[in-house]
């Protein structure tokens, strides 16, 4: 069996015709001769037409013979062998997912970091490999997707996923496999040890207009348990305007602290000022923290936020929609908050007023913006069961009947060998016919 | 003998007709062109028809018998050589342009007739007369006429009886019309001009100018010919050939046949021929004739 792996190209073999085709208009077009009258010349429509041998059939065999090879070998033939499928089945093609997730930074229990390790694990892998790519991601799921499209479009060879990981409980289930079509092979390697269990620090929570409490979490492969530590001043948060501010404040964080809302930190300060036109006084400048523009997003998309914009009522001036503001806008597209920085500090200007929902609203969001849970589940101890990672991985299966269409070598050099002494035989031929044009011309001239 | 080729190759005119007729015509000095002048040249007998102004009534008186005095022309005789310079004439067949050929022809007849002190002139025609030279005596007239010839191309179609009829017309008196065409024209008009050039008295001498693929017509293979005045295209091959032949013979036979019926002398020239060798043989059948 022949397969193309660029089937398309065959339409040009009509190219192959070219030879015959102009043999054909060459034999309709007879030779134009001048001549002094016709008045005795007979029509001779049957020799017009007549069909002519070709001069040389050899000479036409082997131009035909030379582009159709040529656009053969651009077609991409691969004649699928057993030897060749064999050879095929013995390679293989390896997407290897390394997680690099932030449990991957820090050392395991023996001191080894983690990182390192995979790295060396990946690289003993891909040695391993006939064809191999290395996708890093902190996200494995969407890791996954990656290494599958890449494998459904590499060279014929059985196919291979392996994920290393740490093996956090959660990092990869069911539903990340299954993402990956069942011909390709999953391997799970797992590195480092684990920890027994860990203490981390958790955010403070706002408890009160002036202070906030840490929080200690302990995590066990058993169970997560939170402790509330000692208390700490509030800092990091304040509100700009009118008289009457500070007690605008209070009452904002003693919403806040119903709510359980995270403490405010004094590296990444907040300023929130009321109404609806700007204060001209203040330097403002346009956001460049990341955690700033953090901040502003988790407004745009906090549904409170623009639920309570439109009740509020009350709307931005202009001049807000313009640099260096970035503007949050509420259901009707009014601008109801807009932020830019204030000598590192995030200023918020909302259109309401310190009193109403929405300026507690806003409070809220952008505190909880610093909010990550994922930084609880990379604290994760408890590593995936064996029974769940024996079900999670499989064996590559055998090659497929299509996978020869990614074959990135074909057969093609044999074709355009024999397209090129195909070209060799045509010129020695044409060559033998014109030097026997040239004796039969001397003959008849002797 | 000279080869048509190498004489094409040649571009004076005046040095092709000197060498034509005075290397190669040496011995026949005398006019092949005869009327009827002061000088005697022959007795011969008498026809029906003959004048009888020229019966010699002493020689029938002695003898009985009725014979007509011949008198060689010895000056005056007024030529027109007419050249057809229609688009047929430029075939060449691969060999000499027939009308080529012919140009060397009517230098080799104007410069004879030019030595021997007669008139000669020139007319070149197509579907019309392109250029007419008067019949006159004299070297520099012959270098003019030369000239004249050594221009002139081929094109245009071919209606020889308006530019016959008018060469017959200005010629001062009785004189040789010199034809030198291919003769593909075998209009009634044309006939009637040669019939009527004769009748009133003129010579008339046509040299059919013809190669030798006309003759032949070698086309092996399917070829498309043109025709060269009308530009039409016909396909062809050998299937027709046995056909061309046949009806070009019959073609020949009307014009050997047209000629003798108006006592016209018609000679045919084939392109491949050595000119000189044409002429001589020409020239010298006309001076037997002329015994």
């Amino acid at each position: 069996m022949i397969g193309w792996t660029n089937p398309a190209a065959l339409w040009a073999l009509a190219i192959a015709g070219i030879p015959v085709i102009i043999h054909l208009l060459r034999r309709h077009r007879a030779e134009r001769i001048p001549f002094p009258s016709l008045r005795f010349v007979r029509a001779a429509e049957s020799s017009a037409v007549r069909l002519r041998r070709p001069s040389d059939p050899w000479l036409l065999l082997l131009r035909v013979a030379a582009l159709g090879l040529a656009v053969c070998a651009i077609a991409g033939p691969i004649v699928l062998t057993e030897a060749r499928v064999a050879h095929w089945n013995a390679t293989i093609a390896r997407a290897i997912v390394v997680d690099s997730s932030a449990s991957m930074t820090v050392p395991d229990a023996d001191g080894a970091v983690l990182a390192r390790l995979a790295d060396e694990a990946a690289q003993a892998e891909a040695r391993g490999a006939a064809y191999s790519v290395r996708i890093d991601a902190a996200n494995i799921d969407n890791a996954l997707v990656q290494a599958a499209a890449w494998l459904s479009s590499s060279p014929p060879a059985r196919r291979e996923l392996v994920i290393i990981t740490d093996a956090q409980r959660g990092s990869v289930d069911e539903g990340s496999v299954r993402r990956v079509p069942a011909p390709v092979g999953i391997r799970i390697t797992t590195i480092g040890r684990n920890h027994g269990s860990r203490t981390i620090d958790g955010p403070a929570l706002i408890v009160g207009p002036d202070r906030a409490r840490r929080q200690v979490v302990a995590i066990s492969p058993q169970s997560t348990s939170v402790r509330i530590e000692d208390t700490v001043p509030l800092r990091g948060f304040r509100i700009l305007g009118p008289a009457g501010a500070d007690a605008a404040t209070t009452r904002l964080l003693e919403v806040a602290a119903a709510a359980g809302t995270i403490a405010p930190a004094a590296e990444q300060p907040i300023a929130i000022r009321f109404g609806p036109t700007p204060d001209r006084a203040l330097q403002v400048s346009a956001l460049k923290s990341g955690w700033m523009l953090a901040t502003i997003l988790n407004l745009m998309v906090e549904p409170s936020v623009r639920a309570l914009a439109a009740s509020d009522g009350a709307v931005l001036a202009d001049e807000f929609g313009r640099a260096p503001w970035t503007t949050v806008i509420d259901r009707d597209g009014k601008p109801v908050v807009s932020a830019a920085a204030l000598d590192g500090e995030l200023l918020l200007q909302t259109s309401g007023g310190p009193d109403g929902l929405f300026a507690a609203a806003v409070a809220r969001a952008a505190l909880n913006a610093r909010q990550t849970r994922d930084a609880y589940a990379e604290q994760e101890v408890a590593r995936i069961g064996p029974a769940t990672m024996t079900g999670l991985q499989r064996p590559a299966g055998p090659v497929d009947r299509d996978a020869w269409r990614h074959a990135r070598a074909t057969d093609a050099r044999w074709c355009w060998l024999l397209a090129l002494i195909a070209l060799v035989a045509e010129q020695w031929v044409r060559g033998r016919s014109r030097d026997r044009r040239a004796q039969e011309a001397m003959r008849a001239a002797a | 003998m000279l080869d048509p080729k190498l004489l094409t190759a040649i571009g004076d005119l005046e040095l092709i007709a000197r060498v034509t007729v005075e290397g190669t015509l040496s011995g026949l000095h005398k006019s092949p062109f005869h009327g009827y002048s002061a000088e005697f040249s022959q007795y011969r007998h008498y026809r029906q028809g003959d004048d009888v102004k020229y019966v010699d009534w002493k020689l029938f008186a002695r003898t009985d018998r009725l014979y007509t005095k011949q008198y060689r022309e010895t000056t005056n005789v007024a030529t027109q050589v007419l050249v057809d310079g229609s688009a047929s004439m430029a075939f060449a067949g691969g060999g000499v342009e027939k009308l080529r050929y012919a140009r060397l022809v009517a230098a080799a007849f104007a410069y004879l007739i030019a030595g021997q002190g007669d008139a000669v002139g020139l007319t070149v025609y197509d579907d019309r007369v392109r250029h007419y030279f008067p019949s006159r005596t004299g070297q520099p007239h012959l270098r003019g006429l030369l000239t004249l010839l050594a221009k002139t191309n081929a094109g245009g179609g071919t209606s020889a009886a308006s530019s016959f009829r008018r060469a017959v017309d200005l010629l001062p008196r009785r004189g040789v019309l010199v034809v030198i065409s291919d003769l593909y024209d075998e209009s009634d008009a044309f006939e009637a001009e040669l019939r009527r050039a004769v009748h009133i008295g003129h010579e008339v001498v046509i040299f059919q100018v013809l190669t030798r693929d006309e003759l032949d017509f070698p086309y092996g293979t399917d070829v498309e010919l043109e025709d060269l005045e009308s530009k039409a295209t016909r396909l062809t091959g050998a299937g027709a050939r046995a056909a061309y032949r046949r009806e070009f013979a019959d073609f020949l036979e009307r014009w050997h046949a047209r000629c003798a019926r108006y006592r016209i002398d018609y000679t045919r020239l084939i392109t491949d021929q050595p000119l000189d060798g044409a002429l001589r043989a020409y020239l010298m059948r006309r001076a037997g004739s002329a015994r």
